[in-house]
């Protein structure tokens, strides 16, 4: 790591210090319910505290890392635009969640980055295979999850419509969808197995079939076996 | 009686022994991959956990712990790349014994010294666990106080070369902690509190998606770094006789004797973790082995006795790790820091409390931890030609599939409020990235989590305590638990400073 970057840390952590101790001194000084002697410290003391002490052992690493004499590594430019691309696009990903929804930004996310990690680099002429591919893979999706959907809806219909109730039981319908989708999606595997050989045509193929793989699979564990509620955004259905 | 049939029928029903299986294969192979290390395999399956019941979800956590803790042994010995820091001592006779075709043998020896560090510590785990908890019902809110000082202390002076960096990252957890809504007096301590007052924020952060965003989101920004490697080359070994001759590991039993007790101690020290027991206990074996009247084969040379040292020590650290964890509250090491913060979310309270209340969870546990070995023997037996192929995987494929699952899996903690759980993984985003210029400062990690987990209890007892007191707030120096508590932390300051100084 440079030398300068070694300082920043702990420039960083006097900002942040100083930042806390101030609003420490802003918490309303409030006592233990109960202590009507007044001997509790207090809601603000551990906060001044700890701010106090974390800003002295700051200061303290901003000299010593400013004599340490430590080797300079540096990352590849390649490996920047990597890790930039990364955390801005989970920026993303977290601020349009809602609105987008699971498939389709866990889509967006998952294929963007398979396909530049298998690049191992970012330039503007790999953006139309690309762009192709991402809407490829975004329109197979949709499509991924409409089926399973269909199907979890269909068990759900027979199963409070006849006397078969073990249709509309969780894990039934759980598994059902997913052994239909993964018959569909290694159907589709083995007929794309002849382009995924092709050296034009793998990465975008790859990165669409396992963006759709992982992104089914978490949408059937924490929305179908938990019940957890991603976001539907922009596919409402 | 009723509660050790109780905690056993929690463990050995059908669901939790599939969760506790499926835990153990995805450990083995987090561990198996190097870079994806244990505490980060469990951090990500919190958010499962946290979906099941409390034996179950505890199960399925120490299965993964269990796996990724033995796989690491994998390309540790077929590559010489160690897993994670674990199985660091694990290369030396380890990837010999692959030069000398002995590949299956050290993969199985190191296996079968996996259980018997794992079974063995879980046996001094079960006998020692509960009379420390007893122990802890002399503690008053001094006493308590001060204990958390001690494992904060300890966690900032052995985690990295650097005392003041530990420190600093364990004051960093502590403010962290103290956000959102004070205990006692219900006040705001949160930043701008007119504008934020309606926030997730006002309930303080979570600890899950701070486990996730600290240890896998930091460790997914790291991977990239190499991700121009593409993946690891599956070693193109013959793996033949994979179970060790008994006979020869019965002889080796004064070296497993002394691995377990090295790993079980160094596990049970707050802190110090397997990456020490490992080379103490490859040190002490050298030492028996080099002997004139010793019959085994000299450690260092590539034999089954290097292989065996390590990873029973390696092993015997969780069930060590485990004892401070249970009786204390206070986590051995960073991966049992992650299974402290999963327990206290399902509002287990470690200590004298959870012993005394909770009997039959203590026993669940022991009995998941018995399980969790017994399926690493036997998968890792089984799947010994098979686990080896995990190292083919490309980083393209693991790196996002890791950043989705800890997204995803600090949103589906407050999954019903879509708010809170954006909120969630923006905290894990966060602190993701500041773990990751953390770890290349050479900043450690596991003091801020042990902030965050303590900080609440240090706070509770050291108020609790000066008001007893009658403001005083000496108090703490008035008691001499609390006094031996302080001194440990003291020591655990100072010997680090003073190894410098020599």
């Amino acid at each position: 790591m440079k030398k300068t970057t070694r300082i920043i840390i702990p420039i960083v952590f006097i900002f942040f210090s100083l930042l806390y101790i101030i609003l420490s001194f802003s918490i309303e000084q409030r006592k233990m319910i109960g202590d009507e002697m007044g001997w509790d410290p207090g809601s603000r003391a551990m906060p001044i505290g700890i701010g106090f002490l974390m800003l002295g052992v700051s200061i303290y690493l901003f000299f010593k890392e400013g004599r340490s004499g430590e080797e300079e590594i540096t990352l590849d430019s390649a490996s920047k635009k990597l890790i930039i691309i990364t955390i801005m696009l989970s920026i993303l990903y977290i601020l349009f969640f809602r609105f987008v929804g699971f498939i389709l930004s866990t889509n967006v996310l998952l294929f963007t980055l398979i396909y530049f990690y298998y690049k191992r680099d970012i330039k503007w002429n790999m953006m139309r295979n690309f762009s192709i591919g991402l809407l490829a893979s975004t329109g197979t999706m949709i499509l991924f999850y409409s089926i399973g959907r269909f199907v979890t809806h269909f068990l759900f219909l027979i199963g409070r419509r006849s006397n078969f109730e073990i249709f509309s039981g969780r894990l039934f319908m759980t598994g059902v969808t997913f052994l239909v989708l993964s018959f569909i999606f290694f159907t589709m595997l083995l007929l794309f197995r002849k382009a995924i050989k092709n050296e034009n045509f793998r990465i975008p193929l790859l990165s669409g079939f396992i963006t759709i793989g992982v992104t089914e699979f978490i949408y059937i564990i924490f929305k179908q076996i938990f019940w957890v509620s991603l976001a539907k955004g922009l596919i409402f259905w | 009686m009723e509660e050790l049939i109780s905690g056993f029928l929690q463990i050995f029903n059908v669901g939790t022994i599939l969760w506790v299986a499926l835990g153990e294969v995805l450990g083995i192979i987090l561990g198996a991959l190097p870079g994806l290390t244990a505490t980060m395999g469990i951090a990500l399956m919190v958010p499962i956990s946290f979906q099941l019941s409390k034996a179950t979800g505890i199960a399925l956590l120490l299965g993964v712990y269990c796996g990724a803790v033995s796989g690491a042994s994998i390309p540790a010995i077929l590559l010489g790349i160690p897993g994670n820091p674990n199985a660091i001592a694990t290369v030396y006779d380890g990837h010999a014994m692959t030069k000398k075709g002995l590949a299956g043998q050290a993969l199985g020896g190191a296996v079968v010294a996996s259980f018997i560090g794992g079974i063995a510590s879980l046996i001094i785990l079960v006998l020692f666990s509960p009379l420390i908890a007893k122990m802890t019902l002399a503690f008053g809110p001094a006493e308590k106080a001060c204990l958390a000082m001690v494992g904060l202390t300890i966690i900032a002076s052995v985690s990295t070369k650097n005392l003041a960096k530990g420190i600093l990252t364990g004051l960093l957890g502590l403010s962290l902690s103290l956000l959102g809504t004070d205990p006692f007096s219900n006040a705001l301590r949160i930043p701008f509190p007119d504008l934020l007052a309606k926030t997730p924020l006002t309930s303080g952060i979570n600890l899950i998606p701070a486990l996730i965003g600290l240890f896998g989101i930091s460790q997914v920004l790291l991977d990239l770094e190499r991700i121009k490697q593409g993946h690891i080359a599956p070693p193109q070994v013959k793996i033949d006789r994979v179970f060790p001759p008994l006979k020869k590991i019965a002889r080796m039993w004064r070296v497993i004797i002394e691995s377990t007790g090295i790993g079980t101690l160094i596990g049970a020290i707050p802190g110090t973790g397997a990456s020490i027991a490992v080379f103490l206990s490859y040190e002490r074996a050298k030492n028996i082995t080099s002997s004139p009247k010793c019959k085994l084969e000299k450690v260092g040379s590539g034999c089954l006795e290097g292989v065996i040292a390590p990873e029973v020590a390696n092993n015997a650290v969780t069930g060590g790790a485990l004892i401070p964890a249970l009786s204390l509250g206070i986590p051995g090491d960073a991966a049992t820091a992650v299974l402290l913060g999963a327990l206290l979310i399902k509002g287990v309270v470690p200590g004298y409390q959870l012993f005394s209340q909770e009997m039959s969870l203590v026993y669940a546990i022991f009995f998941a931890l018995f399980l969790s070995n017994v399926f690493m023997l036997t998968f890792q037996l089984i799947g010994v030609r098979l686990f080896p192929k995990v190292l083919a995987v490309p980083m393209a494929i693991l790196i996002p599939t890791i950043l989705v699952l800890s997204l995803i899996g600090s949103y589906a903690i407050q999954g019903q409020a879509i708010l809170s759980a954006i909120f969630d993984m923006g905290v894990a985003l966060a602190l993701g990235i500041l773990g990751y210029f953390l770890k290349k400062g050479g900043y450690p990690i596991a003091p801020i989590v042990l902030g965050l987990i303590l900080g609440g209890m240090f706070e509770e007892n050291f108020r609790r305590a000066v008001k007893l007191a009658g403001g005083n707030y000496f108090v703490f120096f008035t008691k001499p638990i609390a006094i031996l508590f302080i001194a440990l932390a003291i020591f655990s300051v100072a010997l680090p400073l003073l190894k410098k100084r020599k």
